[in-house]
């Protein structure tokens, strides 16, 4: 079994990981959940109107960020911890599509359509991560995450497509700044549990891209 | 969207990246604490020979008013100069996982001689208020104090579901003192250990203390395999990292036990019908672990607890039956691999239970508390000659 020490030498780095303070933690469960549920309430709403939409998606952000059992951030918190920068990310790119839509604006394209490697690597990356959890791996996966070599090799590895595909990927979708912007604001906050695993990818968000890599595939299948 | 027209020639993007490469790694390294030096094991300050010693005085721990049920002792000497010489921890209420359970904790008072009545330290409630996230179940308490004398409790906190669920929770000291009424915990966080929701770690047995005023805290994860991690803290409490000591999927709940400062043995309770205990090593202060082949002592998937009072002088207490909890015993050892019977601790019929044993080193004695039929948390103290 490979050690404390070891693991960060392998990584390139002999540091302590560095964890987020408790009200930051707060902060960013609530959060989380606020944009997640919000999220979730005008996908499931999206054949009201534009303004109910609306109004549902803040209801449920504003209900979410009371403190308290009365909340539901309270009782998801409880089970599931908090949500991934990433699901962060992606909850408010879906609710600028849902409450704030542009008929012409190349941010339209549909989920499904987009490329299907960044949906692989991360439904990869989730089972890699699951099966760590369960040590049918060699190796101690979710240790790495407290390395700053490996946020460092991620952030490169998650620029490459923007250096490489060059003035039209802002317009592309989200796969190509969800990875890097979730990186750079895990090292800014160390949310949601300072290692960098949790920042970068949920389970629920992986299952979600276990349905969006399906669906993708489904519908080259059927071009 | 268009992009600036900078970052639409090849070389601009690539400065563009690299700032950006350089200033995570910035943001990132200006947060993290001091680099851990390498492990080395703490001794209690003793020279005593541990076959040794004799019981001198036993008893039960007074439970809070009310508490139909008891579980899981852990204890934790206090300094020289505090009012008590030990401190005791467990979890009290209905049953084993009923919503009222919370952990309780008493003191052994060094005037008195007598431990004090038990109080409750940690309510789920209270907890969940703080953390501002729902607690299910609590369980398991380990204390350990760090190097300012702050009390640091780490408690297993359900989720969704049963101790399967379960998280560790971290709790530090906020009061001045840490007299049982004075005693006032918060939680510092939930344990980092798992992709999967962080779900299903556990803690059971006491830290390895550390030269450098830190500690190895013994964990094991629970859900479908079980298997032991090693969780390292700095003399202040903050986390260092983990380190899985190994991959078979039947060993829980770790007791760590120093041979020298940097050869540690851990020992397991097995989940495997006639099981024996489990044993992993590392020779280089937890850097590497190594499986070794299960002691001649058996297991009946019952929790083992030890300590080392000095190189070559190591205790254990067991269940010393094959398929029940009902004999409890004390062994030593010069090696941790091989052990020879002590003190017998509580022997009872086929129904009884005596179970999940805790040991503390405290003014020239060891003390060992273990549950006493699911009801109460007993006591025994021994020393050598007939210090009372």
């Amino acid at each position: 079994m490979s050690g404390f020490l070891n693991v960060w030498g392998l990584m390139g780095a002999d540091l302590a990981p560095a964890l987020p303070v408790g009200w930051v933690m707060r902060l960013g469960l609530s959060l989380g959940w606020a944009l997640v549920l919000a999220m979730g309430g005008a996908a499931l709403a999206y054949r009201l109107p534009l303004a109910l939409r609306r109004a549902l998606a803040l209801a449920l952000a504003l209900w979410t960020l009371i403190p308290g059992p009365q909340s539901p951030d309270y009782w998801l918190g409880l089970a599931f911890h908090a949500p991934s920068l990433s699901a962060m990310l992606v909850s408010l790119w879906l609710l600028r599509r849902l409450l704030f839509p542009v008929p012409s604006s190349p941010w339209r394209r549909p989920v499904a359509a987009a490329p299907g490697w960044w949906l692989g690597a991360a439904v990869v990356l989730g089972y890699a991560l699951l099966s760590d959890a369960f040590a049918l791996l060699p190796v101690q996966m979710y240790a790495w995450g407290f390395s700053p070599a490996l946020l460092l090799g991620l952030m490169a590895l998650s620029l490459l497509p923007w250096l490489l595909r060059g003035k039209t990927t802002l317009a592309v979708g989200p796969e190509l700044w969800i990875a890097p912007l979730a990186l750079f604001l895990f090292a800014a906050t160390r949310l949601p549990t300072g290692n960098l695993w949790d920042a970068l990818l949920d389970p629920w968000l992986w299952l979600a891209a276990h349905i969006a890599l399906l669906r993708t595939l489904y519908q080259r299948w059927r071009a | 969207m268009n992009s600036p027209p900078f970052l639409q020639a090849p070389l601009g993007r690539g400065l563009a990246a690299l700032l950006i490469l350089a200033l995570t790694l910035l943001l990132d390294l200006w947060q993290r604490p001091q680099a851990p030096a390498a492990a080395a094991a703490l001794f209690p300050a003793v020279a005593v020979d541990a076959s040794l010693l004799k019981p001198v005085a036993a008893g039960n721990i007074p439970m809070p008013e009310g508490a139909l049920a008891a579980h899981a002792s852990n204890l934790l000497a206090m300094p020289a100069g505090h009012a008590a010489e030990l401190s005791a921890f467990w979890f009290a209420g209905d049953r084993e996982s009923a919503p009222n359970v919370q952990i309780a904790a008493s003191q052994f008072d060094r005037a008195t001689q007598k431990w004090l009545p038990a109080r409750y330290v940690v309510d789920r409630h209270v907890m969940g208020a703080q953390l501002d996230f729902g607690l299910r179940r609590l369980g398991n308490p380990v204390a350990w104090l760090d190097a300012s004398g702050r009390v640091h409790l780490f408690v297993v906190a359900t989720g969704w579901g049963g101790w399967a669920a379960a998280r560790i929770l971290h709790l530090v000291q906020s009061s001045k003192d840490n007299t049982l009424g004075g005693l006032e915990l918060v939680p510092e966080r939930v344990l980092p250990l798992s992709w999967l929701w962080n779900i299903s770690f556990l803690v059971r047995n006491s830290p390895l203390p550390l030269a450098d005023g830190g500690m190895i805290l013994p964990a094991h994860f629970e859900i479908g395999e079980k298997y032991p991690v090693a969780l390292r803290f700095d003399r202040q409490g903050e986390f260092l990292g983990m380190v899985r000591m190994s991959r078979r999927p039947y060993l829980l709940q770790p007791t760590l036990l120093a041979q020298t400062p940097s050869q540690w043995t851990a020992l397991m309770r097995n989940h495997r019908p006639d099981g024996h205990i489990a044993a992993v090593q590392t020779q280089d202060g937890g850097l590497h672990w190594s499986d070794l082949p299960d002691l001649a002592l058996v297991n009946p998937d019952a929790a083992v607890a030890g300590m080392s009072l000095a190189p070559g002088q190591t205790v254990l207490a067991h269940n010393l039956s094959p398929h029940a909890r009902n004999l409890l015993d004390l062994s030593s050892s010069t090696d941790a691999l091989h052990w020879a019977p002590l003190q017998p601790l509580a022997h009872g019929g086929d129904d009884e239970e005596y179970s999940y044993p805790a040991v503390a080193w405290a003014d020239g004695s060891l003390w060992v508390s273990y549950t006493d039929h699911r009801r109460s948390i007993a006591w025994q103290r021994f020393a050598v000659g007939s210090k009372p």
